[in-house]
């Protein structure tokens, strides 16, 4: 049998007066899938999953989790994800496993079912050992866990996840990133934004960029960086001299876009073959250049993200 | 099998009697009372009157029954009043609108652990009641029915207290349009139990309307029939039906406006006040020996919170150019919400003068006599006047101070303080106030029914075109 796609956005835009916030976005995601959705802040990354929360209706286009509309039949669709929204406010009065078991039970979860459940979530969100604790006395990155804890009370197919990790130390950062990946194996489907790169780099299948409401790329990571951006940084050293030189005899040689100075170096913005690559270096000493360090500049999402946002990031 | 909690009533009884706070208030409570109550009984001793003990049971009874009314009245919006705004400002409202839980669930179960709560207080301070059974004089079925009638209006200002919750954007603001709006029911319906608490005191059983609405006259008013349409009705059932009703109606709109569908919200509203009004009017006019004071309030209090709720607010024309009957139904903006107010009023003053018509000719009686053709077509011309004149008064409220309570404040004061000032001046010249009700009526809407004051209409209605003049002035 054919499982319909947990998450379908067609030519979804969301409109305000006059700001487009989300403009004519598409995306599919099967089961197991984890979409990191980056951009700067005010990208319209929470609008997008607001949409899938069925917190805010697109102006146009279609939105399906698990094959069900979500202006037609929110109710339905709130029953299958778990929302994190990037701030939120937890009950400081109650205990760790009431305000759980006050969310299962709003879940409509079955009152014998709650005890395993809760243990079970805790169990993963590694709270076990505060379940009796006050939620006032958590620290940030725990009451960051318990929210997470509670968006999997009623084992949602899909999990939205905005900013899970902001305002978080390394450590606890480290923490939701594990938790993350064991999800992963549990098969959820789950789409996280953030507008930290590094973040999301490691266990993410795929990641969108979006950029004033437009998803500048999406698709598996190691494609993003190789084909689809295709440019590669080189960066060259050469004594301060030479540096001139350096600059006219790379200009116009093949699959060099662009050569920067950066302290030191000279950053070629290349997008030629490895083939073209010697070429380069050739001609450099060809031209009497003397070259202390030529290499590859270790492209990652970071780079590519610039790249593909430069200029418009105000 | 096990009923289904309400999880919201579960978290929030939870929450509410953990450690020593709920204990605390209980205490305070009580301890309120005994000073308060105890205070009194020790003044009226020192003045050593010789009365026989069923009398002052009966006064002790009246005043233990006031206190926990006052008591109740001033908690009960103050404990309501934060429930929403307080999971909106701690942003934990969408969290649990997404779990499926419906608008209605949570406004109930919220309200109910109060009621709950309300309840525990007055359980835990009967003790300071039960001093009544030792002087006697009150049977205990009239205290239960008492005690019924006060939880009812707990609801009441609970329903208020929440549905200020759901509107306001900040707890201040919650607190205080909650405590304003509790007030203002509070006032009002006080007059209509005047004639219930005279009965605490005499024998006589009068025939009054709407004497338990307000629990201050639950004390007295539990043996009273109340007659409408010539059917007696006990004035418990009267006043069960109007709170639970009034209750009701708050939560709805407190759910409506939770869902976060504004013009849903508003557009429910208005013919939930539609509905009412008519039905009130109806009511009023059916009532028998109802004297002519009740109406000449009416024809001031109704116009004026009229237009100050639906005549202020959004300036945008929110609704779809149609009719009117469309714009003044399925609108939400101010200028539609004027029409509103305008067309309201008339409709429930043309069915208050229906209905008594209707009564005069169904009963064959001649008992109304205050009711005559003219008194009651200048009423219904003030009425018209008098709102016509106010929808001025909101557009220049709307033009002249900024945000949509700022307009509605300065509707409400703006037109009553002159009128007041006004009606007490001419109250003094004509000092022809027969009656504490007929001089609040007098003071603010004139005595139509002795002197036809046509000059007045004039002044009102200059007042109102001087208003709406100056809202256009160079926009």
């Amino acid at each position: 049998m054919n499982e319909p796609l947990r998450i379908d956005l067609q030519n979804i835009t969301k409109r305000y007066d006059k700001l487009t916030a989300v403009d004519n976005l598409s995306l599919a995601l099967g089961p197991g899938e984890i979409f990191g959705f980056i951009g700067p802040n005010g990208a319209g990354k929470t609008t997008t999953i607001k949409i899938l929360a069925t917190l805010l209706e697109p102006t146009t286009g279609v939105a399906m989790v698990d094959g069900i509309n979500v202006v037609e039949n929110p109710n339905a669709v709130r029953a299958r994800i778990g929302y994190m929204p990037d701030t939120f406010g937890v009950y400081d009065e109650f205990k760790v496993w009431e305000y759980l078991d006050f969310f299962a039970a709003a879940y409509k979860v079955p009152k014998s079912d709650r005890p395993g459940l809760i243990d079970l979530v805790l169990d993963l969100t590694n709270l076990s050992n505060k379940k009796d604790a006050y939620v006032e006395g958590l620290s940030r990155g725990m009451k960051q866990r318990l929210c997470l804890a509670r968006t999997m009370v009623h084992n949602p197919k899909v999990l939205l996840l905005d900013e899970p990790a902001s305002g978080l130390d390394p450590r606890a950062r480290i923490e939701i990133r594990d938790l993350l990946k064991e999800l992963r194996n549990l098969g959820k489907t789950i789409i996280v934004s953030s507008h930290i790169l590094p973040e999301l780099a490691d266990f993410c299948t795929s990641v969108g960029i979006i950029e004033k409401g437009k998803l500048l790329v999406s698709g598996p990571i190691d494609s993003l960086i190789g084909d689809n951006i295709g440019v590669r940084v080189l960066e060259l050293k050469v004594p301060a001299e030479d540096k001139a030189t350096a600059s006219k005899v790379l200009g116009p040689l093949k699959g060099v876009r662009n050569v920067a100075e950066r302290g030191e170096f000279l950053d070629i913005q290349f997008d030629g073959g490895i083939d073209a690559q010697s070429d380069l270096l050739l001609a450099l000493i060809n031209a009497k250049v003397r070259i202390i360090c030529f290499g590859e500049v270790q492209t990652d999402l970071e780079a590519v993200f610039m790249n593909l946002t430069r200029g418009l990031v105000a | 099998m096990t009923i289904p909690m309400n999880p919201i009533f579960e978290k929030e009884i939870r929450t509410r009697l953990r450690g020593a706070r709920a204990f605390q208030l209980l205490f305070a409570y009580v301890l309120a009372q005994v000073l308060i109550i105890g205070g009194l009984v020790w003044m009226s001793a020192a003045f050593g009157t010789e009365v026989p003990l069923g009398e002052i049971g009966k006064s002790f009874w009246a005043l233990t029954f006031w206190m926990q009314l006052g008591l109740v009245t001033v908690i009960t919006p103050g404990l309501t009043s934060g429930l929403l705004v307080a999971e909106r400002e701690q942003q934990t409202l969408d969290t649990i609108l997404l779990t499926g839980l419906k608008p209605t669930h949570i406004v109930v179960g919220k309200l109910f652990s109060i009621a709950l709560f309300i309840i525990w207080l007055l359980v835990g301070s009967l003790p300071v009641t039960a001093i009544v059974f030792l002087t006697g004089g009150v049977p205990p079925s009239e205290i239960l029915l008492a005690y019924v009638l006060l939880t009812f209006s707990a609801m009441v200002y609970g329903s208020i207290g929440i549905a200020s919750s759901a509107v306001a954007k900040s707890q201040g603001k919650a607190t205080l349009l909650a405590y304003t709006s509790a007030m203002a029911l509070f006032i009002v319906t006080s007059i209509a139990a005047v004639p219930a608490i005279g009965g605490i005191y005499s024998e006589a059983r009068h025939t009054a309307y709407f004497t338990a609405i307000n629990a201050l006259g639950a004390p007295g008013a539990t043996t009273f029939n109340e007659m409408y349409f010539g059917i007696n009705v006990p004035a418990w059932l009267v006043s069960g039906v109007i709170n639970s009703s009034l209750t009701v109606i708050f939560t709805l709109l407190a759910a409506y406006h939770l869902s976060g569908c504004q013009p849903c919200f508003a557009i429910a509203l208005r013919r939930t006040i539609y509905g009412m009004f008519v039905a009130f009017a109806a009511l009023l006019g059916g009532a028998n020996q109802l004297h002519i004071e009740y109406i000449q309030l009416f024809a001031f209090i109704a116009p004026l919170t009229l237009v100050a709720t639906f005549g202020t607010g959004s300036s945008a024309n929110a609704s779809a150019p149609g009719s009117i009957w469309k714009r003044v139904f399925y609108g939400h903006d101010a200028a539609s919400g004027r029409l509103f107010a305008f067309f309201t009023y008339t409709v429930g003053a043309i069915v208050i003068f229906g209905a008594t018509a209707a009564f005069r000719v169904w009963t064959q009686t001649d008992e109304l006599q205050p009711f005559t053709t003219r008194a009651v077509g200048q009423l219904l011309v003030s009425g018209l006047v008098n709102t016509a004149a106010l929808t001025g008064v909101a557009a220049l409220g709307m033009r002249l101070v900024p945000g949509r309570w700022a307009a509605l404040g300065f509707t409400l004061l703006g037109w009553a303080t002159p009128m007041f000032l006004l009606g007490i001046c001419t109250a003094f010249l004509q000092s022809s106030s027969s009656s504490a009700l007929g001089f609040i009526a007098q003071t603010t809407v004139f005595d139509y029914s002795q002197s036809p004051n046509t000059s007045h209409w004039i002044v009102t209605a200059v007042a109102g075109a001087g208003c709406w003049i100056i809202a256009r002035w160079k926009r």
